[in-house]
């Protein structure tokens, strides 16, 4: 034997052992029926294969040996066997009808067990008895006949898969067929032995094994050329999902791209209680909480809120599908990106819109008195007047406050305000505070604050809140009005209460939101009082809740830090 | 004199209400909730001006009270809100209300709005 013939037997023989080795990570990685069935295929045709590294003993002798007779037998099953799994594998994707699985397993075990109960097999160029053209005939019958099916099944359940999946898929169908056309061409050639290789048949065979390999395992950068078509079109859903600007228009973009991207029947997003937030095709796959990111026929994204992608593809499968995991989770990570910013796009009108509301009070009382001056001027009361410019005056300030307060909170959501960090004495805060606001002359008002209650943080902005809560406290609060501070570890907490009737129930998940204001509010406050105390107290590393008592039925807790 | 019953819970607004359909030559009565407004309904007031966001009860609430009671049934209303969207005007228009005014509104408008409430009451 040649060295170039001894080399293309190595060559053929290693290629397929590879593909064995392959296989056996494929299945190992994703698991699943499809790849199980593959490692089995392609471990028997490497078994096979790897026969070719035993040693070669000569003479006719060996071939009357048990051991040879069991071994020859031993690779016909296995050969009997190979195209049988890959029928098997072929039909994970598409199930074979009753009769075409009834035939092929009367073939195929009918076939191993002929062989097995066979007398005696000759050696290499010995003379063939008849009965061995006959199982020859039913071999390759059984061959061509199994082979061809697996490749048929493969090729058509390539259709509607994305690109690379459908590239494996006919790479896998079209090895299936030519290693079939091979065998049955060497079988009509003359008899070929291990001192006979034919070098073209050899050739074709690595060929084959080559086209194996790529459709089990495809490198990387030949899945990326493969996937162009999808990457395009995931280019433009990304752009689509960035214009949208509500969560269901997001749910409505992502849902039908998934749904063409990864082959699904249907694609539902789940809130995090596990119930739909949308759904797109029919029916919506169930969500389990507990559930495997990935089984056969579905696949599963989490979402950052809670939820999940779930689609329901009966063309997954683990062994064809890892980019098709990689897509759904990238896209679950775009619809978090996207969720969170229509979040954010929300609040902001909801602001917007809010901020609009509270400056058409004034403007509305400006431009009816203004237009009032202006043309019933004469025929007015100097009462009327005088009451007509007071409201003018009023106004302009109640707007002039709350565009101002808008800013404020504004700069402060930016982070462009500097806040101090002085120590600075609590008693003189709440002093100031008092002082500055002035109580009803009704309501009694206690102060238990100590002295050496010192804080870290900005004394005018703690003021601003001091002053914020006690204006919330004679506007909506009993006679009665307690201020307390007290240590907590390296806490220092003031309390700020009253006797009154509290804050609604229905107000209080939103006590601190802008524009959360109660029915009773009459027309006083921005509504913005309580929501800039939290960003002022947050900004200075403290906390603000809302932490009745039977005593005080509306009392602010307020955390801030103790200067050491 | 014609009497207008104005109702609004921001006292500002309510004043320059009241200013402009008394420089207009209306008697105006107030109120400042929707109690109130029912209560002052019984005054007989000749139209109601009324505000849809009162403390105590929603506008559409006190129209349906007054469209419901037969003896105040026929007094023309009219909304005066700083809901400017179609849907809540329509609501308004189809539960009884004889007119909608969207807030910040023209002292003009206003008038002449008042001014046609009185003469279809007056026509019918």
């Amino acid at each position: 034997m040649s060295t170039f013939s001894r080399l293309l037997t190595d060559a053929d023989a290693l290629i397929f052992i590879l593909l064995a080795v392959a296989s056996v990570r494929e299945y190992r990685r994703g698991r699943g029926a499809a790849a199980a069935w593959a490692a089995t295929a392609f471990v028997t045709l490497g078994a096979v294969a790897a026969l070719a590294f035993l040693p070669s003993k000569q003479g006719d002798a060996i071939y009357d040996t048990l051991a040879w007779q069991a071994l020859v037998r031993f690779v016909i099953g296995v050969l009997v066997l190979f195209p049988y799994f890959l029928y098997r594998l072929a039909a994970t994707f598409r199930p074979a009808s009753r009769f075409v699985r009834r035939s092929l397993d009367i073939l195929t075990f009918g076939l191993i067990a002929g062989f097995v109960a066979a007398p005696r097999l000759p050696g290499p160029g010995e003379h063939r008895p008849a009965w061995l053209g006959l199982y020859t005939i039913v071999f390759i019958a059984q061959w061509t006949a199994t082979s061809a099916y697996a490749a048929a099944s493969l090729w058509i359940a390539g259709r509607g898969r994305p690109t690379a999946a459908r590239y494996r898929m006919r790479l896998l169908a079209g090895g299936t067929a030519a290693l079939n056309v091979t065998i049955l061409v060497s079988s009509f050639l003359p008899q070929r032995g291990p001192n006979n290789p034919n070098a073209v048949i050899q050739i074709i065979e690595l060929a084959i094994g080559l086209a194996f390999f790529i459709g089990l395992a495809p490198p990387r950068a030949l899945v990326n050329i493969w996937q162009r078509p999808e990457s395009d079109a995931a280019r433009r859903a990304m752009s689509d999902l960035m214009s949208a600007v509500t969560a269901n228009e997001v749910a409505d973009t992502v849902m039908p791209h998934l749904r063409s991207l990864i082959g699904a029947q249907s694609v539902a997003i789940y809130n995090k209680d596990g119930s739909v937030f949308a759904s797109y095709g029919d029916p919506p796959p169930e969500f389990d909480i507990g559930e495997s990111a990935l089984e056969e026929g579905k696949l599963r994204a989490p979402l950052k809120s809670g939820g999940a992608i779930v689609v329901r593809s009966n063309t997954f499968s683990p062994l064809f599908g890892a980019d098709r995991i990689a897509t759904l989770q990238w896209f679950s990570d775009l619809t978090d990106l996207a969720l969170s910013r229509c979040a954010a796009t929300a609040r902001e009108r909801e602001f917007i819109s809010n901020a609009a509301h509270e400056l058409r009070t004034p403007l509305t009382t400006m431009t009816g008195l203004a237009a009032m001056l202006a043309v019933d001027r004469e025929v007015m009361t100097e009462d009327q007047l005088t009451k007509c410019v007071e409201g003018l005056v009023r106004q302009g300030n109640r707007a002039r406050e709350l565009v101002n307060t808008l800013l404020d909170m504004a700069q402060i959501e930016r982070g462009t305000v500097a806040f101090a960090d002085d120590i600075i004495d609590l008693s003189n805060i709440v002093g100031d505070s008092l002082d500055f606001t002035s109580a009803p002359s009704d309501r009694e008002i206690r102060v238990k604050v100590p002295d050496d209650a010192r804080v870290r943080g900005d004394a005018e902005r703690l003021g601003q809140v001091v002053v914020n809560l006690l204006t919330n406290a004679y506007r909506h609060g009993g006679k009665t009005i307690n201020i307390e501070a007290h240590d907590d570890r390296d806490r220092i907490v003031l309390s700020i209460g009253d006797d009154g009737d509290g804050v609604p129930s229905e107000l209080i998940p939103k006590l601190f939101d802008p524009f959360s204001r109660g029915a009773t509010a009459n027309g006083m406050g921005s509504g913005l009082g309580l929501a800039i105390c939290r960003r002022i107290v947050e900004a200075l590393g403290g906390s603000i809740t809302y932490d009745p008592t039977p005593e005080w039925r509306s009392r602010f807790r307020v955390e801030l830090r103790k200067a050491a | 004199m014609a009497k207008i019953l104005v109702v609004d819970d921001e006292p500002d607004v309510l004043f320059t209400v009241k200013i402009a359909l008394e420089v207009a030559g209306y008697e105006v009565i107030e109120a400042e909730d929707g109690h109130g407004a029912l209560m002052r309904a019984w005054d007989y007031p000749d139209a109601i001006v009324l505000d849809l966001r009162l403390p105590d009860m929603d506008g559409s609430e006190v129209l349906q009270a007054i469209r419901a009671e037969p003896a105040l049934s026929h007094i023309p209303v009219m909304c005066l809100s700083a809901h400017s969207d179609d849907q809540t005007k329509r609501r308004m228009l189809a539960l009884g209300a004889n007119a909608y005014v969207s807030k910040p509104f023209d002292v003009s408008i206003l008038r002449k709005t008042v001014a046609s409430l009185l003469e279809t009451r007056n026509a019918s």
